[in-house]
């Protein structure tokens, strides 16, 4: 009822006003005009939808990025998200049109004094309003997703990203230090800090971090996989800011001057470091503050300074060390016990190492710290390991200083001979020939081929027994060289004359006459060669005369015999004569004045490579003495006459000695004749250096607790033992050193191989 | 009986039991208030209305007057002067706008053109109306109408710009003294005023009826108010001899 009621007076002003509107033709006149104006302003906003200026393009972005984060799934990919891009553009786009024609009516309405309608105005702008509306605005969507998609998606996947990485589980400041520490404690050496690059070792527990990140744009999924990479980029960056902080002090030592002990200097990088980062945990990402493994890289830095300011501090401060007087005097009031460089200083060190430490714990530490260092140098430490050192160190200059003057004192006065003219005389050499040494390998040989008694022996240093070594080899060697050649030509000369030698001992030519005659050939073959020789060296050595006068007896008189026996085989082959020439003179006919008789007593000891007689056992003794301070074993290769060589193996004391006879031109047939002679031996020789090391006074200082070491000298007196063999030498030893360590649960000596190749 | 029934109907209204079982086809009384009182109540006022305008026009128009003679000459010079000029601008021929001739958006009709260019002179109508009282003072029939020559009196107003050959011959009755020139001149505004609604409601109509049917202009951009409008339209007939009344044409810059 109340709704015909409404309707019916509805209908009263409708028509009332309809009348009104008839009878006022001005109000009617303005209304159309008004209409006129809004359907004009209607189709100016159609018209100008599709020009977008640039403030525009930069508000749609904007708008754009928001509704891509508001619906990331439709948007995920680049590609796909155009459709919905562009539908959204269609969409406001229309928003806008819808919004700026009402405000249009709403202004029509204030302009007209009669109603306006919408419609009205609508039809008037265009035919089919929501029709081109509707085409006006996709056309526009078209042409401006070009210009704003690729824009806004920049800006919503950085929004995301930025989001992403504000919701990011960061790892706690504890935690990240407990991972940080162990990589550190794992991968870094010394004071050097950790690389960038040991941080990836953190990746897969960073990974971690990102999670439940919903869905998110393509280009944003990459960035997300390569979060956690940024964190631990980060996380390198700020551990390498906290180094740079005290990197001066750590790597430089630049800590204040007066800074000595350990927590000193340590105390000062955690000032540094307090003062120069800012922690900021609630930052995204966290600035964390000083790392436990900086402060542990500092602890490190602290120690290493402190012993290495201490070592400057010994270097330079001379006055904690005896001088070389009271060392001189120390020495020369028992040269005895200081032979060998080790013992001076194992004696030196005894005597004067616990008043230089006193010393040096008083003037480093001062008042302050004397106690400490004092305490540090009685620990087996660094500190105590640094002052050790110096104190070796710059006990052994000035030892060497002092054995140096005194060894020269000993071989001016006890080797001056060695500067005569003619020396060295025939005898001698002849003594290294018929031993078949083309060198002098051993202070050992020196002295026998000397004839120096033993007191003249007792007191002469090693650095005396060397030189005089070096001097006599200078001496000698050409000479050997020499006598060897000329002797060599007497072979020669058997080859070549035994054929004209049968036939002038059938024709019973006398053997003076022989003689001389070989003498000649000698003679004109030696003038042809001795330009091989030194000056020195070129006259006839008298072993020559007595060889050629030997050769040709035995071959005559045997010959002779063999006549007598047989007299019509005056053609007999060689071979009953002695074999081949090569082999003729020694071995087919020996004679009662052989001299080589000594080597063959040598040899048999030799090829059984077991040490020998008791008489043999104390010559390998004696010569294996002359290395006393050289090696804890030698390896001395010499020639044998018969074109094999002798090895002569032991430790300079004695231990172990023995000798070995081998064909150098099998070299691995060699070696391992070696290697099987060597283990009984060189297990002994461990066992004394063992030994030794455990017995010495470093020993006493707590030094044994570091790696042993054991000195093997390879010297080679012969050419025909190559580089080669050397190394297949060392190569069975250091295998049979780990064999013995292994039998005996000791620890492996690490092997120190000195070659000393004479020729 | 009768009354007994109602009572049980309304019984059955209250309790709404039968309402929905049975129509009643009597009205309610706020049904009949509604229904039908109320539009017959608006028709009556309507009708009411308009027989009080008719009754007070007839009433004005009716009845003899008894005029005075100065008043009789002066309306009869001042009707025969502005009928004249009625009939030079063809308002007669414009009761209403349907009489307007049209040839697509634009009027096509010379006698509303000559009603346009004639109102023109509406622009300054102390003019006009100054105009036309002396004309209508200084009027003379035209010769051979004896007749009609007879009923003009001569009238002398010492203000007016045509004078009498020997005003001292005219009678005191017929001199238009301060009063009387005032009421002549209130005459001609009265019948200039209605001139000028009457012209302007055509031409109204006329604008909204070009403005309804011109094409809209492409205003590249520019949105252009009601007044724009207007004078766009204003100047479209103004081009085809059809100018409009600077009250229209200002009808804006007024409010402006």
């Amino acid at each position: 009822m109340r709704r015909l009621f409404i309707f019916s007076l509805a209908w009263f002003c409708f028509i009332t006003l309809g009348i009104s509107a008839q009878s006022d033709p001005k109000a009617g006149a303005k209304k159309i005009l008004t209409l006129r104006a809004a359907a004009e302003k209607a189709k100016t906003l159609l018209s100008n939808t599709s020009d977008t200026n640039q403030s525009e393009t930069k508000k749609l972005s904007d708008l754009l990025s928001d509704e891509m984060l508001k619906r990331v799934e439709s948007f995920k990919s680049s590609k796909g998200g155009e459709e919905p891009g562009r539908k959204w553009l269609e969409a406001w786009r229309l928003q806008e049109l819808e919004k700026s024609v009402n405000e249009t009516i709403e202004w029509a309405k204030e302009q007209s004094p009669l109603p306006i309608n919408r419609t009205e105005v609508l039809k008037r702008a265009a035919k089919n309003w929501s029709k081109e509306a509707s085409q006006e605005v996709n056309e526009y969507a078209k042409k401006t997703l070009n210009m704003v998609y690729s824009k806004a998606r920049e800006l919503a996947s950085t929004e995301q990203l930025k989001k992403l990485r504000e919701n990011m589980a960061y790892p706690s400041s504890e935690e990240l230090n407990n991972r940080v520490t162990m990589l550190f404690e794992k991968t870094a050496k010394g004071i050097q800090p950790l690389s960038s690059d040991k941080f990836a070792d953190l990746d897969n527990w960073l990974k971690g971090m990102v999670v439940n990140t919903g869905p998110v744009f393509d280009e944003v999924t990459k960035k997300v996989s390569e979060m956690s990479a940024d964190f631990r980029r980060e996380l390198a960056k700020q551990y390498k800011a906290q180094f740079e902080i005290i990197r001066n002090e750590v790597q430089g030592n630049k800590y204040a001057p007066a800074l000595k002990a350990r927590s000193e200097l340590y105390v000062s990088s955690l000032d540094k470091l307090k003062e120069g980062i800012k922690e900021n945990l609630t930052s995204k990402p966290p600035i964390y503050g000083t790392f436990k493994a900086i402060e542990k890289l500092a602890e490190r830095a602290a120690a290493h300074w402190e012993a290495k300011r201490l070592e400057n501090f010994l270097k330079t401060a001379k006055v904690w060390m005896p001088n070389e007087k009271e060392l001189e005097k120390d020495i020369r009031s028992n040269l005895t016990k200081h032979l060998l460089t080790k013992d001076s200083l194992n004696l030196l060190t005894e005597k004067y190492f616990k008043q230089a430490s006193s010393l040096v714990s008083k003037q480093y530490g001062g008042d302050k710290l004397s106690n400490y260092f004092d305490e540090e140098f009685s620990k087996a430490g660094d500190l105590a390991r640094t002052l050790t050192n110096q104190f070796q160190e710059s006990l052994k200059q000035k030892v060497n200083a002092v054995r140096k003057r005194i060894a020269d004192e000993q071989f001016s006065k006890k080797f001056s001979f060695l500067q005569d003219d003619n020396f060295p005389e025939e005898p001698i050499i002849r003594w290294y020939h018929e031993r078949g040494k083309s060198t002098v390998s051993s202070f050992q040989d020196l002295a026998d081929s000397l004839s120096i008694d033993e007191n003249g022996r007792s007191q002469i240093f090693e650095e005396t027994r060397r030189m005089a070594v070096q001097k006599m080899n200078q001496l000698i060697q050409p000479a050997l060289k020499s006598m060897r050649v000329q002797v060599q030509l007497i072979k020669e000369l058997e080859k070549q004359n035994i054929d004209q030698l049968k036939i002038d001992v059938s024709e019973r030519i006398p053997v003076d006459q022989i003689l001389r005659k070989w003498e000649a050939d000698w003679q004109n073959t030696w003038n042809k060669k001795q330009e091989q020789a030194v000056p020195k060296w070129r006259s006839k050595f008298n072993l020559v005369g007595e060889e050629l006068n030997k050769v040709v007896r035995q071959l005559y008189e045997g010959m002779e015999y063999a006549m007598e026996k047989r007299p019509s085989s005056i053609d007999a082959p060689s071979e009953e004569l002695g074999g081949d020439a090569d082999s003729s003179t020694s071995d087919a006919v020996p004679t009662q004045n052989e001299q080589p008789e000594p080597q063959k007593k040598e040899e048999k000891p030799e090829q059984t490579a077991k040490g020998g007689t008791e008489n043999k056992t104390e010559g390998i003794t004696e010569e294996l003495k002359t290395y006393i301070g050289l090696a804890d074993g030698v390896f001395a290769f010499s020639d044998l006459p018969n074109g094999r060589c002798r090895m002569l193996f032991g430790a300079p004391s004695g231990a172990g000695g023995f000798i070995l006879e081998f064909d150098p031109q099998n070299v691995q047939g060699a070696a391992k004749l070696i290697s099987e002679g060597l283990k009984r031996p060189l297990g002994i020789v461990l066992e004394k250096n063992s030994e030794k090391e455990n017995s010495g006074f470093f020993n006493l200082l707590g030094s044994s607790d570091g790696d042993s070491e054991i000195k093997m000298l390879f010297k080679v007196s012969t050419p025909a033992v190559r580089h080669q063999m050397s190394i297949l030498v060392r190569q069975q030893v250091e295998k049979a050193i780990d064999e013995w360590a292994k039998k005996s649960g000791r620890k492996a000596p690490d092997l120190i191989w000195q070659d000393d190749v004479e020729l | 009986m009768k009354r007994r029934k109602d009572l049980a109907g309304l019984d059955h209204l209250i309790s709404g039991k039968k309402a929905k079982a049975r129509r009643s086809p009597n009205l309610s009384p706020n049904d009949a208030l509604v229904q039908v009182a109320l539009p017959l109540v608006l028709i009556l006022a309507i009708i009411t209305r308009l027989m009080v305008i008719e009754y007070t026009e007839a009433v004005r128009n009716k009845g003899p007057r008894i005029l005075e003679m100065w008043k009789q000459q002066l309306i009869l010079r001042i009707d025969t002067v502005m009928d004249a000029w009625e009939r030079d601008a063809e308002l007669s021929a414009f009761p209403d706008f349907q009489r307007v001739q049209w040839k697509g958006a634009l009027p096509n009709d010379q006698r509303f053109s000559t009603l346009c260019t004639k109102a023109q002179e509406m622009n300054d109508r102390s003019a006009l109306q100054d105009d036309l009282y002396n004309s209508a003072l200084a009027y003379e029939p035209p010769e051979g109408e004896e007749e009609t020559a007879l009923q003009f009196i001569t009238l002398y107003d010492p203000l007016a710009k045509a004078q009498p050959e020997d005003p001292s011959m005219v009678s005191e009755d017929f001199v238009i003294n301060e009063e009387r020139r005032s009421y002549a001149l209130g005459y001609v505004t009265d019948r200039v005023s209605k001139w000028k609604e009457q012209v302007e409601g055509l031409q109204w109509a006329a604008v909204a009826r070009c403005a309804d049917r011109l094409p809209l202009v492409d205003s590249a951009g520019k949105s252009d108010g009601v007044s724009a409008q207007l004078m766009r339209v204003s100047e479209e007939l103004k081009k085809r001899g059809y100018p409009l009344l600077n009250s229209l044409v200002e009808e804006y810059v007024k409010s402006d």
